[in-house]
């Protein structure tokens, strides 16, 4: 069923939905685990701060429900990680780059090359020690219109990069 | 700085510290007075030198072909005065490029059709044009009533928060006072409560009503050949020149209340404004929808939608929103209400209630038309909204699904645009990827510029 009101055949443009997408690099996960490690670690720490100042706390059973509920936290957390990384994907059509991401609420961001304004490349530390790097695109758009893609490979980061940026300068010459 | 000039006179010591604050007066005119012989602008070679600073030099370089649109501005001192400041905006950025705090009024003018017109180079009869017909403005009457009709619920949240912070203030400073009035019956606490609360909604209700009026006075739309002049206000007046090349997309509404006085508010959806920053915002009252499409057509268009396909949420948003809006912050807030006080736990029992009614209101209301050029969007929930925008406007478009939609195959979308996101929750998953595809093509072939 069509829902586009236009002479044009929705049908064959190009589909976002059949598009294969190239998964992030299998280290980046390491770098979740180990991050999820410190969060996990400065939890504790600060369910353990609390247990210890409050006296209230310490003689009921709540310390006991502060200690399962940072558990719990840090559980989903540990879960979100290992469920969401198979979804970590990207891909770079003619026009636009695509990136997903998400377990629970799935999300697709497309952004056309005519609109992206800038393209850096980010490493923290961690990320350079496993040779990965994040490609940031900018866009004009408000809030949550740029993309972020982390986890990719520093060379192929860096291709990226260049490719993209080309591909601004020669729509920039295309355009009115 | 005024009142230790007062007390040093008395007095007739003179303290260290008085001396520092006279010092630090001294310094500031000081300082304001070079800033003042310090600034000089000139237009040389179709560019726009600022050079401003006393101690520090800058030299500001515009090229004209870069201005999009010169604003003035006066405030009540300019007023009194007859000066204005004058605002350059150039493209893509969100606050003024360039800000001349004060020049006469008859200056400003001219010098604002030279900084435009040398971007087109355009004859003199398009100076001669300027001042040009009003084609829209706000009789003092539908300015009352818009003032009557705003949002005042917003305000009267703001006002009520502060209000019980200040309350529990004092509860804090005599405890016996209000142990006792917990011992009475929730009766006894009730009349000064509501006494409380009316009292706070009459102040909030005078507060935003001036607000309104003030903003919107003498509310005068003016037509000229490179956009929409608009002028507003009374302690503040504003005028600014929109183009239409800066509109990313335009949205009209009018709650319950405007609608029965017949009157909109519409709002052109410029590049760099989003929701968190107000002054930018470019708001239109229009008292009457005919205006619309005339407001409308430099943009696109006005959208025919007759005998055309639409797009509809679908119904088991109600219920999603319900309950993952509704009921499960109810589940962990209720039974701490409980704890606290029976009372406000059967009150709190309206909260998902209004959450149902809301999410009711608002799949029912929801249409999406997606025409060749433009997307057109009809929704609201007790009033009305709508929405215009180009397709090839869009910077990045999102499609996204939870765990749920997964299973429903519905999807959401989100278009975010340089003037705002547009959000489009549970449609169909064909739908969406419709959307998203069309969308994309037209953004990526039509090769339009967005500015």
């Amino acid at each position: 069923m069509d829902f586009i009101n236009s002479p044009v055949d929705v049908q064959v443009l190009p589909h976002t939905e059949d598009v294969i997408l190239n998964p992030v690099h299998p280290a980046y996960k390491k770098i979740l685990h180990i991050e999820w490690i410190i969060t996990t670690i400065i939890l504790l720490v600060i369910a353990g701060i609390i247990i210890m100042t409050s006296s209230v706390i310490r003689n009921s059973y709540g310390w006991a429900i502060v200690l399962l509920a940072t558990g719990l936290v840090c559980l989903l957390y540990y879960i979100s990680i290992q469920r969401s990384f198979p979804f970590l994907a990207f891909a770079v059509r003619e026009k636009d780059v695509m990136h997903q991401r998400g377990w629970l609420i799935r999300r697709l961001k497309i952004c056309p090359f005519n609109r992206i304004q800038n393209c850096s490349m980010q490493s923290g530390p961690l990320e350079r020690k496993y040779g990965l790097a994040s490609l940031i695109i900018y866009t004009a758009g408000t809030t949550g219109a740029d993309i972020r893609i982390s986890g990719l490979l520093q060379a192929e980061a860096d291709k990226l990069r260049h490719f993209i940026l080309s591909k601004i300068h020669t729509e920039a010459d295309e355009a009115v | 700085m005024i009142l230790m000039l007062f007390g040093e006179s008395k007095e007739g010591k003179v303290n260290r510290y008085e001396i520092l604050a006279m010092g630090l007066l001294v310094f500031t005119i000081i300082g304001a007075v070079f800033r003042f012989l310090y600034f000089r602008f000139y237009i040389e070679d179709a560019k726009l030198i600022i050079k401003h600073g006393w101690l520090k030099k800058e030299t500001k370089v515009i090229p004209l072909e870069r201005i999009q649109t010169v604003n003035i501005e006066q405030g009540p001192l300019h007023q009194l005065l007859n000066i204005v400041k004058l605002s350059i905006d150039t493209a893509g950025s969100e606050k003024a490029e360039a800000k001349i705090d004060a020049l006469h009024k008859t200056m400003a003018e001219a010098l604002r059709m030279r900084l435009i017109a040398d971007k087109r180079e355009s004859s003199t009869d398009e100076q001669n044009s300027r001042k040009a017909n009003p084609i829209l403005t706000l009789t003092d009457k539908d300015l009352f009533k818009l003032s009557i009709s705003a949002n005042h619920v917003e305000t009267f949240f703001l006002f009520l928060s502060f209000v019980f912070g200040l309350y529990e203030n004092f509860k804090d400073i005599d405890n016996s006072i209000f142990s006792n009035i917990q011992d009475f019956l929730p009766k006894n606490v009730i009349y000064p409560f509501l006494f409380l609360t009316v009292a706070i909604l009459l102040i909030t209700i005078v507060l935003s009503t001036a607000r309104i009026f003030f903003k919107f006075y003498r509310f005068t739309v003016f037509s000229s050949s490179k956009g929409f002049q608009i002028k507003s206000g009374l302690f503040n007046i504003k005028e600014r020149l929109i183009t239409f090349q800066k509109i990313q997309f335009i949205s009209w509404k009018a709650s319950w209340i405007r609608k029965l006085f017949g009157l909109w508010m519409l709002e052109y959806h410029v590049a760099g404004a989003d929701e968190t920053s107000k002054n930018l915002k470019v708001q239109l009252p229009v008292t009457q929808a005919a205006y619309i499409p005339l407001l409308v057509k430099d943009y696109h268009d006005f959208p025919q939608i007759t005998n055309q396909i639409h797009i509809r949420i679908h119904p088991s948003f109600i219920v999603r929103r319900l309950l993952m809006v509704g009921l499960l912050p109810a589940l962990f807030i209720l039974p701490l209400l409980w704890a606290l006080s029976n009372a406000y736990a059967l009150f709190f029992l309206l909260y998902p209630a209004i959450i149902f009614i809301v999410a009711l209101c608002t799949q029912r209301k929801f249409r999406l038309w997606a025409l060749e050029d433009a997307c057109y969007i009809k929704k609201g929930v007790f009033g009305e909204e709508r929405i215009l925008f180009e397709w090839h406007k869009l910077q990045s478009i999102q499609i996204r699904q939870s765990i749920y939609q997964r299973r429903k195959n519905l999807a959401s979308v989100d278009i975010q645009t340089a003037g705002g996101n547009i959000a489009v929750h549970f449609i169909p998953l064909a739908a969406a990827r419709q959307v998203v595809n069309f969308a994309l093509y037209k953004t990526e072939v039509a090769n339009k510029s967005w500015l």
